[in-house]
This record gives C-alpha cells, sequence and structure tokens, in this order.
C-alpha cells in the first residue's frame, strides 16, 4: 500500500458507477454440467424406483446439487448467478475425514476396514463368492454430514462376462438393528451402478442427485449414510479398495461462492498522481485530501508520461475512450458470450449408464 | 412536448415522478431512447443532475411523453378557473430500463469545463429484459402443457421482482411440450428455450409498463 500527500495529484475526477454485471447471489452447481470432466464427477446413474413404479414411467430427471451463497444486499438488486465448479477443484471432502471406525457394517466382506480408506492398492476387503445374501458395505458419514455419492475404487473378475454385474447404492438416513446378521432400514434415494469388469484396480467417481419430480427429493434432504450391495451373478472376485461418501465440504464451496459475488461501487473516482506507484499495491492512502486522509482500494493503474492514473473502487474506461463506447463494448461481449453459451450447453444433467 | 420520469428501486417498489413541471428539474437534456422492433428497449441515455434525481445504480425507469394541444370551442381557448386547458395527444410510454451505469447521487451534473461529463451526469439504462439473464431457473420437470402456460409458471416462480407478470400477456400458443426441464439455466436461456420449441415461432419483451408479454406466431 502506498501513502503520499495530496500535493502529488494532478486530477481527480469522477468514474460512472458500473452496474452492468452484478452478482448478489452465487449459485455453484456441483453436479449438473457434465461437460466438465475434470471435475471427476462424470457419472450420474439413473436410480431404479421400487416396485410396483417401472423406470419408463418415471424417467430420472435429477435434481442439480447446488450450493448457494446469497449476500445481504441481494435482497435489494436480487441478481443471481449459476456458476459450474471451477476447474480442478475437488468440492467433497477428503479421504481423511472418514476412518474406517466410522462403517457401521459390512455383510459377506472379508478384509480389513481400514484398507477402505488408507489409500492403499495392495489392500482390499473382498467379497465372498460362496455366499447367499449380497454382499454390503456400510457407512455413516456422522451428523450434520449430507451424502451425495461415493468413490469407489474395485476390481471385478466375471467368469460369465455376458451378466451385468449391478451394484446398488443406497444413500439416506441410516438405521441398524444389530443382531446376526445386522438388519438395515433407510429412507432412502437409491441409485444403482453397473460397473466394468475390470482386473486392475479401477476408480469410480459418482454422484446421484435426487429426482427432481420425486416426493422423497423434498422429504429428507440430509442423507447421512452410505450403503453399497453388490448384486451380480457370475463373478470370479469382487475386491474393494476404497471405499466412502462425498460429503460436500461445504465451507470451501462457500468460499467459492462468495468469491463471485459483484456488488456496485459506492463512489468511484479516478485520481491521476505524479510519478509512478507500485503496480502490485491493493491499497493507496492519500493524505491531506479534503474531507479527511483517503484510502482506496485500487481497481486498476494505468501508467502514461511518468505518471499514474489511479481508478479507485472500480475500473473506468481507458483514459481518453468516452465510457458510452466501453459499454457498447460490454454489451456486445456479453451477447456473444450469451450466444455461445446458449449454443453449446449440454443439457446432460444425468448423464445415462446402462 | 410535455414529459413524466417514473424511477422506481431495483426491486420496483417507491415510484418517484418526475415531469416537465417538477422544480428544480433534474434533467439537463431530452434523453436518447432506442427502442427496437416490437417495443424492446435497447437503451435509455439520459444527462441529469443526479443530486435532484437520486437515481442509484439498477433503479428501474421509465420515459412518458405526449404532445399538447390547445382545447377551443368554435375557435376560443377554453379556460377554467383562469388556467387554459389542454388535450393530452400522442401519450407513449416510450421505453423502460435499468439503470447500468450512473453517477453518485451527490453528483451535481457536469458543466462546460468538466471533462469528466459522462461521470457527472449521465445516466445509462438497458432494456428491462437483462434481468432475465439475471434469474435462475431451478424448477424440476413441466410435463404435457401448453407453451404459454410453461413460460408463465417460470415467469411467475423465476422473474426479478421489478417485473410484473400478468398472466392475461401469456396467451395460450395451443402447443404443447411433452417434457421441459432446465435446471440452472438463466430464464432468458429458458424462455429462449420455449420460443425455439414453436413451430412458427414467438417472441417476448419487456414493455414499458415493466409487463412481460410472451406470445407465439400466428
Amino acid at each position: 500500500m502506498a501513502t503520499f500527500s495530496s500535493a502529488r495529484v494532478l486530477n481527480y475526477e469522477r468514474v460512472p458507477i458500473d452496474a452492468q454485471d452484478l452478482v448478489t447471489s452465487a449459485r455453484i452447481v456441483i453436479a449438473g454440467d457434465l461437460s466438465d470432466k475434470s471435475a471427476g464427477i462424470n457419472t450420474v446413474v439413473e436410480p431404479p424406483f421400487p416396485e410396483p413404479h417401472a423406470s419408463l414411467d418415471h424417467p430420472y430427471y435429477p435434481a442439480p446439487i447446488v450450493r448457494a451463497y446469497d449476500h445481504a444486499l441481494h435482497a435489494t438488486y436480487a441478481a443471481e448467478r449459476s456458476f459450474k465448479l471451477p476447474s480442478g477443484v475437488d468440492p467433497f471432502l477428503p479421504r481423511s475425514a472418514f476412518t474406517s471406525e466410522a462403517l457401521a457394517a459390512s455383510v459377506e466382506f472379508s478384509g480389513p476396514r481400514s484398507a477402505l480408506t488408507d489409500g492403499n492398492p495392495t489392500t482390499f476387503m473382498h467379497a465372498n463368492t460362496s455366499i447367499v445374501d449380497n454382499p454390503q458395505l456400510a457407512w455413516r458419514a456422522g451428523s450434520g454430514r449430507e451424502v451425495v455419492g461415493c468413490r469407489l475404487t474395485y476390481a471385478l473378475k466375471m467368469t460369465d462376462g455376458s451378466l451385468p454385474f449391478r451394484v446398488r447404492v443406497f444413500a439416506g438416513t441410516y438405521f441398524v438393528q444389530f443382531g446376526s446378521p445386522p438388519v438395515f432400514y433407510t429412507i432412502t434415494q437409491e441409485a444403482e451402478l453397473i460397473l466394468d469388469p475390470s482386473e486392475e484396480p479401477r476408480e469410480v467417481i459418482f454422484v446421484a442427485p435426487a429426482a427432481s419430480q420425486d416426493a422423497r427429493q423434498t422429504m429428507d434432504p440430509s442423507w447421512t449414510a452410505m450403503r453399497l450391495m453388490a448384486t451380480g451373478v457370475g463373478w470370479e472376485y469382487f475386491r474393494v479398495f476404497d471405499f466412502w461418501p462425498l460429503v460436500i465440504n461445504e465451507p470451501l464451496v462457500q468460499d467459492i461462492a462468495r468469491a463471485q459475488i459483484r456488488l456496485p461501487a459506492s463512489n468511484p473516482r479516478r485520481v491521476t498522481v505524479r510519478g509512478l506507484l507500485p503496480p502490485a499495491d491493493r491499497q493507496h492512502t492519500i493524505t491531506g485530501w479534503p474531507g479527511g486522509t483517503y484510502t482506496g482500494r485500487v481497481a486498476r493503474q494505468t501508467f502514461r508520461d511518468g505518471n499514474t492514473i489511479i481508478d479507485f473502487e472500480q475500473p473506468g474506461a481507458p483514459p481518453g475512450v468516452p465510457a458510452e463506447l466501453l459499454e457498447a463494448e460490454r454489451v456486445r461481449i456479453n451477447r456473444t458470450r450469451e450466444a455461445i453459451q446458449t449454443a453449446t450447453y449440454p443439457l446432460i444433467v444425468g448423464a445415462h449408464r446402462r | 412536448m410535455a414529459w413524466e420520469l417514473t424511477i422506481w428501486n431495483p426491486t420496483g417498489d417507491s415510484p418517484r415522478v418526475f415531469t416537465d413541471a417538477t422544480t428544480p428539474n433534474p434533467l439537463k437534456a431530452k434523453p436518447e431512447i432506442i427502442v427496437d422492433a416490437g417495443g424492446r428497449t435497447n437503451s435509455i441515455s439520459l444527462r441529469v443532475r443526479n443530486d435532484i434525481l437520486q437515481a442509484g445504480p439498477r433503479d428501474i425507469i421509465r420515459w412518458r411523453e405526449w404532445a399538447i394541444e390547445p382545447m377551443t370551442y368554435q375557435g376560443q381557448r377554453l379556460t377554467f378557473n383562469g388556467e387554459r386547458l389542454h388535450f393530452r395527444v400522442w401519450d407513449v410510454r416510450v421505453g423502460a430500463g435499468v439503470i447500468v451505469s450512473s453517477p453518485p447521487i451527490t453528483s451535481p451534473g457536469s458543466g462546460p469545463a468538466d471533462r469528466d461529463a459522462d461521470a457527472l451526469d449521465r445516466i445509462s439504462a438497458v432494456g428491462l429484459e437483462h434481468l432475465l439473464t439475471e434469474r435462475i431457473v431451478r424448477t424440476g420437470p413441466t410435463i404435457a402443457l401448453d407453451v404459454a402456460t410453461i413460460a408463465y409458471n417460470l415467469c411467475r416462480d423465476y422473474a426479478h421482482p421489478a417485473i410484473i407478470v400478468n398472466q392475461s400477456n401469456f396467451p395460450p400458443t395451443g402447443y404443447q411440450l411433452g417434457v421441459f426441464y432446465t435446471p440452472e439455466k438463466t430464464l432468458e436461456a429458458a424462455l429462449n428455450d420455449l420460443i425455439a420449441t414453436l413451430p412458427s415461432g414467438g417472441r417476448y419483451h419487456i414493455n414499458a409498463d415493466r409487463g412481460i408479454t410472451f406470445r407465439g406466431s400466428p
């Protein structure tokens, strides 16, 4: 931050308050835009509805998983915008947030429970082939944690490659009646995933949004548990190297949403100062300013003829360019951007794998 | 010509009206208003004393203008209580827009020597359709409804509070959609998608009374 006297000020002028791009409510879409493969969210499955409903009668329209941040001025301006998750950002809690002790129960799986979260590709739990009941693993994510999907690293060898190996994943509130065998009671949203055979460990990341037209979606969105149940036949071995629930990292996503907020400047101004100021400064203080010392946030600096033109709070039109030309350019850019967005928006909220 | 400038706050409440008879008058010059074919306001540009007008960013403005002709009978001007009577003719609500560039509300306007006249007294507004780009549709699928009914439901639920949504402005198009599903899209994009489903096309716009209209082409 530079501090200098008003004696260095050569010129002072106001800048129009620019309110063209306003965002007072930012909505971050966690799962809903499947064009961004880098986010690692690339599979959404179609849930089978319980009997007697047939899937064809009740097609799946997923409700996108969204986290929103509303600024206090949203009640005044009501300007909201939806954003994709920035590329490369993992919005979920890491594996270290889950311990194997949180695993509620397993049925017909052998091996150390720690294998599910240790990240070691040589340790795994494996389902027994000579079984009567479907092998199951169950997680309780912890109070206040909403489960939206799971990460699964598995190896699967089929004896009959023509048969599908289905894994049903249940997310919901979870209650276990311990006994032998344990009994699971769930209020759930179910999703079904077909796993491709792979003798090498293979990772699947999937998110299962609730069905937007399903009454269950409004019943209780706080799913805190995840259960995986294998229902396939004709398999030689099914090994699980990693399995833990996807829980949104709420503070991270809120920070991302908050960073998208754009508010109008209250009193933008442009000050021309003799000499050059540090380009990296984000704030300057002018002493001896009429009305008292002025400290302003720097939006842009222009260096010209040995002087510095500082735009405080908000960048103005480049010096010498009328503001209306700049506005016309912004309008043209926004219209072009909207035309491109309309043409390329992939309406694939829920790519189906069968 | 007489005129009337109405200003609402960003949510369309608390209207304030200024006319050619207002003293002190905030307008320094007549506005320039560009309206696209069909009544969609493109832009409004005003030169004002904002310390009188008190227009803030994102306030809604509407310009209305009319001509006055003297009221006569058998060639004689009519008066009432000493005041001459006039007809108001060509009463036109020219356009309405949302302010996207404005001087601070303390700005007294510019003088001939001011180089930053744009910053001191120029207000720029764009058509109210801009507000449709700042509202997000969150609905689930809509099934088997007339296209205009779907548009009305979307506008009723998600339009900006400054936009007036009246079902009479959404006459049935005669075409039904099997499924319509646009989660997390802007309301503008959703309306454009609905227009695209109509075999003969259609259009929507927001008129100078802040009402949104949606019509399929015949």
